[in-house]
């Protein structure tokens, strides 16, 4: 209640009070209608977090370092973009998802071979529990990783979306994608045919 | 443009459009709700392409075409051709079936092929059938292709002046093909050459390794996984191939890396798998042959340790009373009186 009524109090002091008690005020009512507390003073040049803000309002704020891992959020700090990163396009929920593997795999590898392939080992196990989402989260996954410019997120998905649709008739597949068939029942054997493989030297 | 004809949805404008990359985030009509679900079949087709992509030749081909019209729209797209994968080390089908898929997959290309790998079924013809096709392939990888001859593949060879990197791993490749590859095609960094190991010392051929030193100079990476080569030709790969970065022997139980030789391998090439060195991330099988096969003394199977020991067996079996302190044997002493 005393916050809705500083306006008018600003008001007030403005008729009645020194300029130093008006100074108080004014500074007070900025602070209080600041979203993030202090974010005015940090400087992205100087300091190395990232802030990234949502498209449902969530804010998350991250090292550079892992912040570099999106090829567009590179760019953007490359061009010199300051202040937090507004990414409409990917809510909160899946964007804390992409900031866990983008952290898990910004630690670079060690100089030794040994190292490297003890790690790369590692890392691959981290990535398979990583990736056991349901559905729903790999396509936002997908949609992000693709948005954001992130090649090892992006492969990583669309693999394991690969590997879970192989080896499935058409048919199936159709009803995991919640694809219709539009193929006319001609055309259906027609493609089933081309499939049905004879040896044709001339083909 | 891309309109997904596949659900009747009541659905206004898809906030899905404006994912492609681009400098600045733009603001989509409508912001995406957490927990919205949007179709699969609404997913930007790059991107139904980049999960396709991951299938392989074969699964594209006889499963992921049939689903519905726009996929076969993106199966049929040369972009999605520039890799040929038809490994297919499990799955087998005729030769010639394989062949004639690998020919539709190539055509598909049009030209544009920069990868491709295959299997079993790779023959003189189809090489050919590639490189009429493709002559900017970049790589080539062949797997356990026995059917392939050192005549076919040297005319092969001859016009993918441009490859970079080539695996014959259980192709038997004799050294005249490796030259010829050598000198037709200058810009070759990568070579992986592998096969089954042997252990037994009196196997040993450096014709490879040689053939490797005389004409690919430029080599930065190297696999010879269960090579014969000995020390000699490893010697000639070090004078020969100065960019050397990575170099396999594992499994080349005829090299004696040690002393000077190790230090001058260490010094010059970044990375070496030794000859003892773990096989874990070799992606086939790495089951050593212990025994020649001509050799009839030992039962397969065997391995050198097994070897030594078999003398304490013969002692055992020729009827020594160790067992006459056994409790066990007491038993059948009384039952065979």
């Amino acid at each position: 209640a005393f916050v809705e009524n500083i306006p008018e109090i600003y008001i007030l002091s403005l008729l009645f009070f020194s300029p130093h008690f008006l100074y108080l005020l004014i500074s007070v009512s900025v602070l209080t209608m600041d979203p993030i507390p202090g974010l005015s003073k940090l400087t992205v040049s100087s300091s190395k977090k990232i802030v990234l803000n949502c498209s449902d309002g969530k804010s998350f704020e991250i090292d550079e370092a892992v912040a570099r891992k999106s090829k567009l959020i590179a760019d953007m700090i490359e061009s010199g973009c300051d202040g937090p990163i507004p990414l409409q396009n990917v809510t909160g929920k899946t964007l804390e998802k992409v900031i866990e593997y983008c952290k898990r795999h910004v630690v670079e590898f060690g100089p030794s071979d040994e190292d490297d392939e003890e790690a790369a080992e590692k890392l691959a196990i981290w990535d398979a529990e990583f990736i056991k989402v349901d559905e729903e989260t790999i396509f936002h996954l997908i949609l992000a990783a693709n948005y954001l410019n992130i090649e090892g997120l992006l492969s990583l998905t669309c693999k394991t979306v690969a590997d879970y649709i192989k080896d499935k008739t058409p048919e199936e597949v159709r009803q995991i994608f919640g694809i219709e068939n539009d193929y006319t029942p001609e055309e259906e054997e027609a493609v089933r045919k081309e499939n049905v493989w004879a040896f044709d030297p001339n083909q | 443009q891309f309109a997904p004809q596949n659900r009747k949805m009541a659905s206004s404008s898809s906030p899905l459009r404006s994912s492609s990359v681009s400098p600045l985030p733009p603001s989509p009509p409508t912001a995406m709700k957490d927990g919205e679900f949007k179709n699969w079949a609404e997913l930007p087709p790059e991107l139904t392409s980049s999960i396709l992509l991951r299938l392989g030749a074969t699964e594209i081909l006889e499963n992921a075409q049939r689903v519905c019209r726009s996929w076969l729209r993106l199966c049929k797209d040369p972009s999605m051709w520039r890799k040929i994968d038809m490994l297919d080390l499990d799955d087998y089908d005729s030769k010639d079936c394989k062949a004639s898929m690998c020919r539709r997959a190539i055509d598909r290309s049009q030209g544009g092929l920069v990868e491709i790998d295959i299997g079993y079924f790779g023959s003189d013809d189809l090489l050919d059938y590639i490189a009429d096709s493709s002559s900017g392939l970049r790589s080539l990888k062949l797997v356990m292709c026995n059917q392939l001859t050192d005549d076919g593949f040297a005319e092969v060879v001859v016009k993918l002046p441009l490859l970079e990197e080539l695996e014959a791993s259980y192709c038997s490749m004799s050294e005249e093909s490796l030259k010829a590859v050598g000198k037709s095609c200058p810009n070759l960094k990568t070579l992986k050459l592998n096969c089954a190991g042997y252990r037994v010392p009196r196997n040993e051929s450096d014709d490879e390794a040689l053939a490797i030193a005389a004409t690919m100079p430029r080599l930065g990476h190297l696999q010879l996984f269960g090579n014969r080569l000995t020390d000699v030709g490893l010697n000639a790969i070090l004078e020969n191939c100065p960019d050397l970065e990575h170099l396999d022997l594992r499994q080349c139980f005829n090299v004696n890396l040690v002393g000077d030789l190790e230090k001058r391998c260490l010094e010059k090439i970044k990375v070496v798998r030794r000859p003892n060195d773990s096989t874990r991330d070799y992606p086939y099988d790495a089951t050593i042959n212990d025994v020649d096969s001509s050799d009839d003394e030992y039962p397969y199977g065997f391995s050198d340790v097994d070897l030594m020991s078999d003398d304490e067996y013969l002692y055992d079996l020729s009827g020594a009373s160790d067992h006459s302190d056994d409790d066990m044997f007491d038993v059948y002493d009384d039952l065979y009186l």
